[in-house]
């Protein structure tokens, strides 16, 4: 990882390049994946054109760079690992038939049309027996949902998800591939998962030490460190800060600003970009008997995906409850 | 999607496969003390008799019996692992690789009579025998069309692709194959007919994912293919293209009996099914992988881990065969 970033740094690229908010985002979860091989942009047997521009003339695979006549991007990860979609779009296609690891010309997928025109394909995907295929034909999907998992179907040399971007070509009249790495996509960026956070700071940092009966008010900020803007709205992929450990638990603390009893707050701004800082402001009452408790809080996108708990810093409230009443 | 001339036409920048791969230098020289390479031969080519191959440790037998009123061919190599690639129409020759994929491998054409052409390309993926086995269309690792000659081993690019799949090759010689989107993502598979004379390929199907192809008895082609999750077999005759059964979601690996009467299929690992065209049920015949029907339909050769068995319809056990085998004249189907 560290290595890409240096790359991307000499190149001049990175959080400084111009790109679109909301575009397209890395097709799984854990940021630590890194590509393997990337898009060959010259279409010429033995000669290959890398996603950083440089040519090669070898037909020789380059890790981390580009594979002769390759049409998409490798990301190796461990099989019936979690694949997101990258853009909201409608399943237009999928296979699941072959089995996992399956060798052989063909292999499982699932196609996803965008409104954009352009198509992003997830192929080497797990059976559909093994989850590889979370969606069907005609469903509508939002960036960063899980849509199937990894495998290794088809002409397949090790676990990995082979991704594609493909847009309509009108003097071929079919898709074909682009590469999203030379467009300065999303997916550029090692490690912009559609949805990832780190803690920044909290009005208290300490424990916070509540009369019993009484209500007091917390807040605490998390930077959007993925790539998805957050919103405050919306049925499905408003983002929240809801109860953890476990997941979604009614809450002993719940105030009477509280949307529902596991769920402290959605996010206070109505949208906070990739690299902005969100804060989540939440009562917290004191109704328990007193004593010393925590509350451990994790970031959601309703009716999509809770974020990784780790990565956003564990991320708890201790709470005194003392017994002075009001 | 439709195909298109441009497809098939990048040059191959060396113009003849890629010869001297590490490997191949070693198996070369090592065939060199044995004495057994032809200076008469194209470079990367070597041929070995059966006594040699034999002194070597490389020899393969090729053996044919009758099972069920179709020729069962079984290949047994002494040593190396390796992938069947393609059996002659007459079971007497049979086309193997070293290794199947992109990186550079030995093409091996194995007679009947023990003796061996080895001939390397830049990888392998599948290969077709012509009718009279003195030609095969091979498609090497990155989906690039050859003709090998069976006799001396000599390669001809036919077209750059990229394809995927066992090529069939007609009586006219012209080449039945699949062009895919890419080789290692082939979401898209259309059936061409490519001529060698002219390079052009030529739409078969409008279909958009073809599996496979199954050139029938009465001359029509069967195919099949998968349409929005489901897959689907085809008859293609004069232009006619009609539905022969929907499989639904799940089912892989169909192949189409000769007679077109029936056809074998992968469901779920559930194991092999068979239905009849016309029938909405699947009979189960039993576990294993791969089924490819016997030339008159009444038996089916199918993987079971190391091995292959033949089954009758019913799934009882016709007889035991060797891990590779194949019936003749199986085009478009390996089990």
């Amino acid at each position: 990882m560290a290595a890409a970033l240096l790359q991307l740094a000499a190149l001049g690229l990175g959080a400084g390049s111009a790109l679109a908010t909301d575009d397209y985002t890395l097709p799984f979860y854990d940021p630590a994946v890194t590509l393997s091989y990337g898009v060959d942009r010259d279409p010429a047997l033995g000669r290959q054109l890398d996603w950083t521009g440089q040519v090669w003339n070898d037909g020789q695979p380059h890790y981390g760079r580009v594979y002769d006549q390759h049409t998409g991007v490798d990301y190796p990860m461990a099989l019936r690992s979690e694949v997101a979609a990258a853009k909201d779009g409608t399943v237009v296609d999928v296979e699941g038939g072959f089995g996992t690891t399956q060798f052989g010309s063909f292999g499982n997928f699932v196609l996803v049309q965008h409104g954009d025109g352009r198509q992003t394909l997830y192929y080497h995907l797990a059976s559909a027996a093994d989850g590889g295929i979370g969606v069907a034909v005609g469903a509508s999907v939002l960036a960063g949902q899980r849509i199937g998992r990894s495998g290794c179907s088809g002409l397949c040399y090790g676990a990995h998800l082979h991704f594609e971007l493909l847009t309509w070509s009108s003097g071929a009249q079919k898709f074909v591939p682009s590469d999203p790495l030379a467009e300065r996509r999303w997916t550029t960026w090692p490690g912009r998962i559609a949805f990832n956070a780190a803690y920044v700071r909290e009005s208290n940092g300490g424990t916070e030490v509540i009369r019993q009966g009484a209500t007091i008010t917390h807040w605490v900020e998390f930077r959007n460190t993925g790539g998805r803007t957050w919103r405050n709205s919306g049925a499905v992929g408003r983002i929240g800060l809801a109860t953890w450990n476990p997941a979604a638990h009614p809450s002993i603390f719940r105030a009477a600003d509280w949307p529902y009893s596991w769920m402290a707050t959605l996010l206070d701004a109505a949208a906070v970009p990739p690299d902005g800082v969100g804060r989540f402001t939440f009562g917290l009452k004191g109704s328990p008997a007193p004593g010393s408790y925590s509350e451990a809080f994790n970031l959601l996108a309703q009716n999509l995906r809770w974020f990784d708990y780790k990565r956003l810093g564990n991320y708890y409230v201790p709470i005194v409850i003392s017994n002075l009443t009001e | 999607m439709s195909a298109h001339r441009g497809a098939f036409a990048r040059p191959h920048p060396g113009g003849v496969p890629r010869i001297l791969a590490p490997a191949a230098i070693s198996l070369f020289a090592g065939l060199i003390a044995v004495g057994v390479v032809s200076a008469e031969l194209p470079a990367g080519v070597t041929r070995l008799s059966a006594a040699d191959a034999e002194r070597a440790g490389a020899a393969i037998r090729v053996n044919r019996r009758v099972v069920s009123d179709s020729t069962l061919v079984e290949v047994a190599p002494q040593a190396a692992r390796l992938t069947l690639l393609a059996i002659s129409a007459d079971g007497g020759r049979a086309a193997l690789a070293d290794q199947v994929g992109e990186s550079s491998g030995a093409l091996i054409l194995a007679d009947a009579d023990g003796s061996q052409l080895r001939i390397q390309l830049p990888g392998l993926i599948g290969a077709g025998y012509a009718a009279d086995a003195g030609w095969l269309a091979v498609i090497d690792g990155r989906g690039a069309l050859w003709r090998v000659e069976s006799g001396s081993g000599r390669a001809e690019l036919l077209a750059a692709g990229p394809f995927i799949g066992s090529p069939s090759v007609a009586h006219d010689e012209s080449v039945l194959v699949l062009a895919v989107s890419s080789v290692q993502a082939p979401y898209r598979s259309m059936l061409v007919r490519l001529t060698p004379a002219t390079g052009v390929a030529a739409p078969v199907a409008e279909e958009e994912l073809v599996y496979g192809a199954f050139p029938l008895e009465d001359g029509a082609i069967a195919i099949v293919a998968h349409e929005r999750g489901r897959t689907v077999v085809r008859r293609l005759a004069e232009g006619n293209d009609r539905l022969l059964l929907d499989l639904g979601p799940g089912a892989i690996n169909a192949a189409v009996a000769p007679d077109g009467r029936r056809v074998a299929f992968e469901q779920d690992g559930a194991g092999i099914f068979l239905r009849d065209i016309g029938g909405s049920a699947s009979q189960h015949v039993g576990a294993g992988s791969r089924p490819c029907f016997g030339a008159d339909g009444s038996a089916l050769l199918v993987r079971r881990g190391e091995e292959s068995v033949v089954l009758a319809p019913d799934g009882s056990l016709l007889t035991m065969a060797a891990e590779l085998s194949a019936f003749a004249g199986s085009a478009g189907c390996l089990p």
